[in-house]
């Protein structure tokens, strides 16, 4: 698993598309979640998560060290489970992946809408990415790794001064004092800090046969660290009972964001920017999707799957939440909910029972 | 080189995306046709209706800045009823730098700061004032006169406020989030005054501080010198100039208070002393006293430190007979006593006003020895 397979991703390339696909969801969910569960302890929920999630980590790597060549997820569990029942759980994560993809997609429209566009309808940005996102689903996995790596640094040039003048403008008392009565809601913040991170350590498997030294654990750790950073600048500037008002209080916190004199308001910029990310998760949804969509089918042509998966997302996106109440029910709710469900009750577990067996 | 080129095509496609050139689907506007609003009032009408006030700052061609007010049901038609003042321009409410409201209105505050909060273009970082026994629209669309604007004297104010206290200046999310947290917050308070400068004018001067209890109505205010007590107690006293009645006129030069509770047996706050301590440096003193002596010191010392103790007393008082924590002497308590604050028999709010005070203060001149030996002036 230490070497990319022909055409598959490079450890690098993995985390460059899982950097990129964390933004939106660290950004949008987490600041409020966390806040409302935890209140002032939000900033523990990701370090909460880590663990658990370095735990996922290692014990998706040792369930696919013995992968064959070009053996993906899907594939393995088809191997572990049998043709029929690795089909059909393949065909249920496939529905859960063009659902999550199309969420994703209506969570983007709405951030625009809250942040540039008030008032305007969601259709235009889910068309424009949707389209966007089928064009990278038909491209080479390659070109959307490339692209990501591209992307990173964008988006790292964003979110770095967002997060140090966030720094120096936040009130460290605002995070403290932390009690022992804190441990069960942060327990219960740190979940969908897991599943944001175990989402992407678990699916980008089923992209390609994915680098194992990508689950070595300095993703994980990064990325519960970043999560854990985005939240504590957030709580930290509104404290934690006004930011969980917000809708995305990391968007609030990027709205009364300026940049010493040289431009009062940066937060369109930004949010055309997390545009990239958006896309990244959506493409790297639709394409998981896709994927496991033509395992369960046994098929061979990569394409065909695609469209059902791809029809399937535009009408989540499209009749997901028809207000904004809906939206956050889905957002802060369904979409984790279900997630950790799927990863924690499906995946894993069809990897088990076929390591069990002793088929893996 | 390609990556490099990628990384800028990608970069270029983020204007039309964030709306900043002109595409199909953009709030693009023509700078030139925009009218840049920086500072908004807000007041009370009748039947729960609001005065929106605005003025926008001088542009380069230094033409009289656009100035005006209108009245209506919610704020929303009172900006449209402004964009219909105003013509031909655009008002660009985004770079607001500054919210007045005014005294009635200021008895609901959390709907201005929900508006704010709300808003898309108003950000919730915009120093916020209430206007003391005035309204808003008065300052916003009348102060300054013709060669000035309410922009500039604020600014003037809020400069002069962080240098020479009190230093603490409150934004909306300052407010909003101590309302939320601990049901009460501070503002900065002014009033109207005529312009010595220009007769008939009129201007703004700081007037201490605007006390807001639940659901942001306004309770009171922390008057005169009082109010270089609430930076003192946050540890930002700014350079504020005393002259003591020993003849010394000293500019604070640092300090802060430290908090001691007392608990009764049953774990109940029942005092609180605070201890407050300052630095200052003597800027001039009248003929003859002479601060070499350790007795003159002590004198100048002891009476800067009862002076600034007194802040600090009256403002506690004030917040304990209000049953406001305004000062956010709770969150200060609790990150101090973690643990007997988590024990507390009641909350907190109830047992605020039942607090006995007690203040020590003390002080400390820096600069003593550039003003001893005072000079015979030929006595």
């Amino acid at each position: 698993m230490e070497n990319k397979t022909p055409g598959g991703l490079t450890a690098r390339q993995a985390s460059a598309i899982c950097f990129v696909a964390l933004l939106p969801p660290a950004t949008r969910l987490l600041p409020g979640l966390c806040s409302e569960l935890a209140g002032r302890a939000a900033w523990l929920c990701p370090i909460a998560a880590l663990p658990f999630l370095l735990l996922t980590a290692l014990l998706l790597r040792r369930l696919t060290e013995n992968a064959a060549q070009d053996e993906s997820l899907g594939g393995l569990i088809c191997r572990g489970l049998g043709p029929r029942a690795g089909g059909a759980a393949l065909l249920l994560y496939a529905l859960w992946l063009a659902f999550y993809a199309g969420f994703s997609l209506r969570s983007s429209a709405s951030r625009f809408i809250y942040t540039i566009y008030p008032g305007a309808p969601p259709w235009p940005f889910i068309a424009a990415g949707a389209v966007m996102g089928l064009i990278a689903a038909f491209s080479r996995l390659k070109a959307l790794a490339r692209a990501s790596e591209l992307f990173r640094y964008l988006l790292i040039l964003a979110l770095a001064p967002i997060l140090l003048l966030g720094l120096f403008e936040m009130r460290v008392q605002d995070l403290l004092p932390v009690y022992a009565s804190d441990a069960l809601p942060v327990l219960e913040g740190a979940l969908p800090a897991l599943g944001t991170g175990a989402f992407l350590i678990v699916n980008v498997g089923f992209l390609d046969r994915g680098p194992g030294r990508f689950r070595r654990g300095r993703f994980s750790v990064f990325s519960c660290l970043l999560m854990s950073l985005i939240v504590a600048v957030t709580v930290g500037r509104f404290g934690a009972q006004l930011a969980g008002e917000f809708t995305y209080p990391f968007f609030a916190l990027v709205r009364n964001t300026g940049l010493f004199g040289v431009t009062a308001r940066i937060e369109a910029l930004v949010t055309a920017l997390w545009v990239l990310s958006d896309f990244v998760l959506f493409a790297f949804a639709l394409g998981s999707a896709s994927s496991c969509l033509g395992l369960a089918f046994s098929s061979r042509d990569a394409s065909w799957p695609v469209w059902p998966c791809a029809a399937a997302a535009v009408l989540t996106a499209v009749f997901i939440a028809p207000d904004s109440a809906s939206l956050k029910l889905v957002s802060e709710l369904i979409a984790p909910g279900l997630n950790l469900i799927m990863l924690f009750g499906l995946v894993l577990p069809a990897l088990l029972i076929g390591r069990l067996r002793g088929r893996l | 080189m390609r990556r490099i080129l990628a990384v800028l095509l990608t970069a270029s496609a983020l204007l039309p995306l964030s709306g900043c050139t002109l595409s199909v689907y953009n709030n693009y506007r023509e700078l030139e046709r925009l009218q840049v609003i920086e500072t908004v009032g807000f007041d009370a009408a009748e039947d729960g209706g609001v005065t929106l006030s605005s003025a926008a700052g001088r542009d380069a061609s230094g033409r009289e800045p656009v100035r005006a007010a209108a009245t209506a049901p919610s704020v929303t038609e009172a900006m449209q009823e402004l964009q219909g003042l105003s013509r031909s321009d655009e008002l660009f409410f985004s770079g607001t730098g500054c919210i007045l409201i005014g005294e009635a209105a200021a008895s609901e505050t959390a709907r201005w700061l929900e508006l704010v909060a709300r808003s898309d273009s108003l950000r919730l970082d915009t120093p916020l004032f209430v206007v003391r026994s005035g309204e808003a629209s008065e300052l916003v669309t009348e102060a300054g006169g013709e060669e000035g604007d309410i922009t500039q004297i604020m600014q003037a104010l809020i400069s002069f406020a962080e240098k020479s206290g009190p230093a603490r200046i409150y934004t909306c999310a300052d407010a909003a989030r101590s309302l939320i947290e601990s049901g009460a917050a501070l503002t900065g308070a002014v009033h109207s005054a005529q312009d010595a400068s220009r007769e008939g004018g009129l201007t703004a001067e700081l007037d201490g501080y605007a006390i807001l209890g639940a659901e942001g109505r306004l309770m009171g205010y922390i008057e005169g010198e009082d109010a270089l007590g609430v930076g003192l107690f946050g540890g930002e006293p700014g350079r504020a100039a005393l002259t003591l009645g020993c003849g010394a006129t000293v500019e604070l030069a640092g300090g802060g208070v430290e908090l001691e509770p007392a608990w009764d047996a049953a774990g109940q706050l029942c005092g609180l002393k605070a201890a407050v301590s300052v630095e200052a440096i003597v800027m001039e003193t009248t003929s003859g006293l002479d601060l070499g002596t350790d007795e003159a010191r002590r004198l100048v010392e002891d009476e800067l430190a009862q002076r600034c103790g007194g802040w600090i007393y009256n403002i506690l008082t004030k917040s304990a007979a209000l049953g406001l924590d305004f000062l956010g002497i709770g969150r200060r308590l609790e990150l101090e006593n973690a643990g007997r604050w988590k024990a507390l028999p009641g909350p907190w709010p109830e047992q605020l006003p039942g607090l006995e005070f007690s203040v020590t203060a003390s002080a400390q001149l820096l600069n003593i020895r550039e003003f001893t030996g005072a000079p015979d002036w030929g006595r």
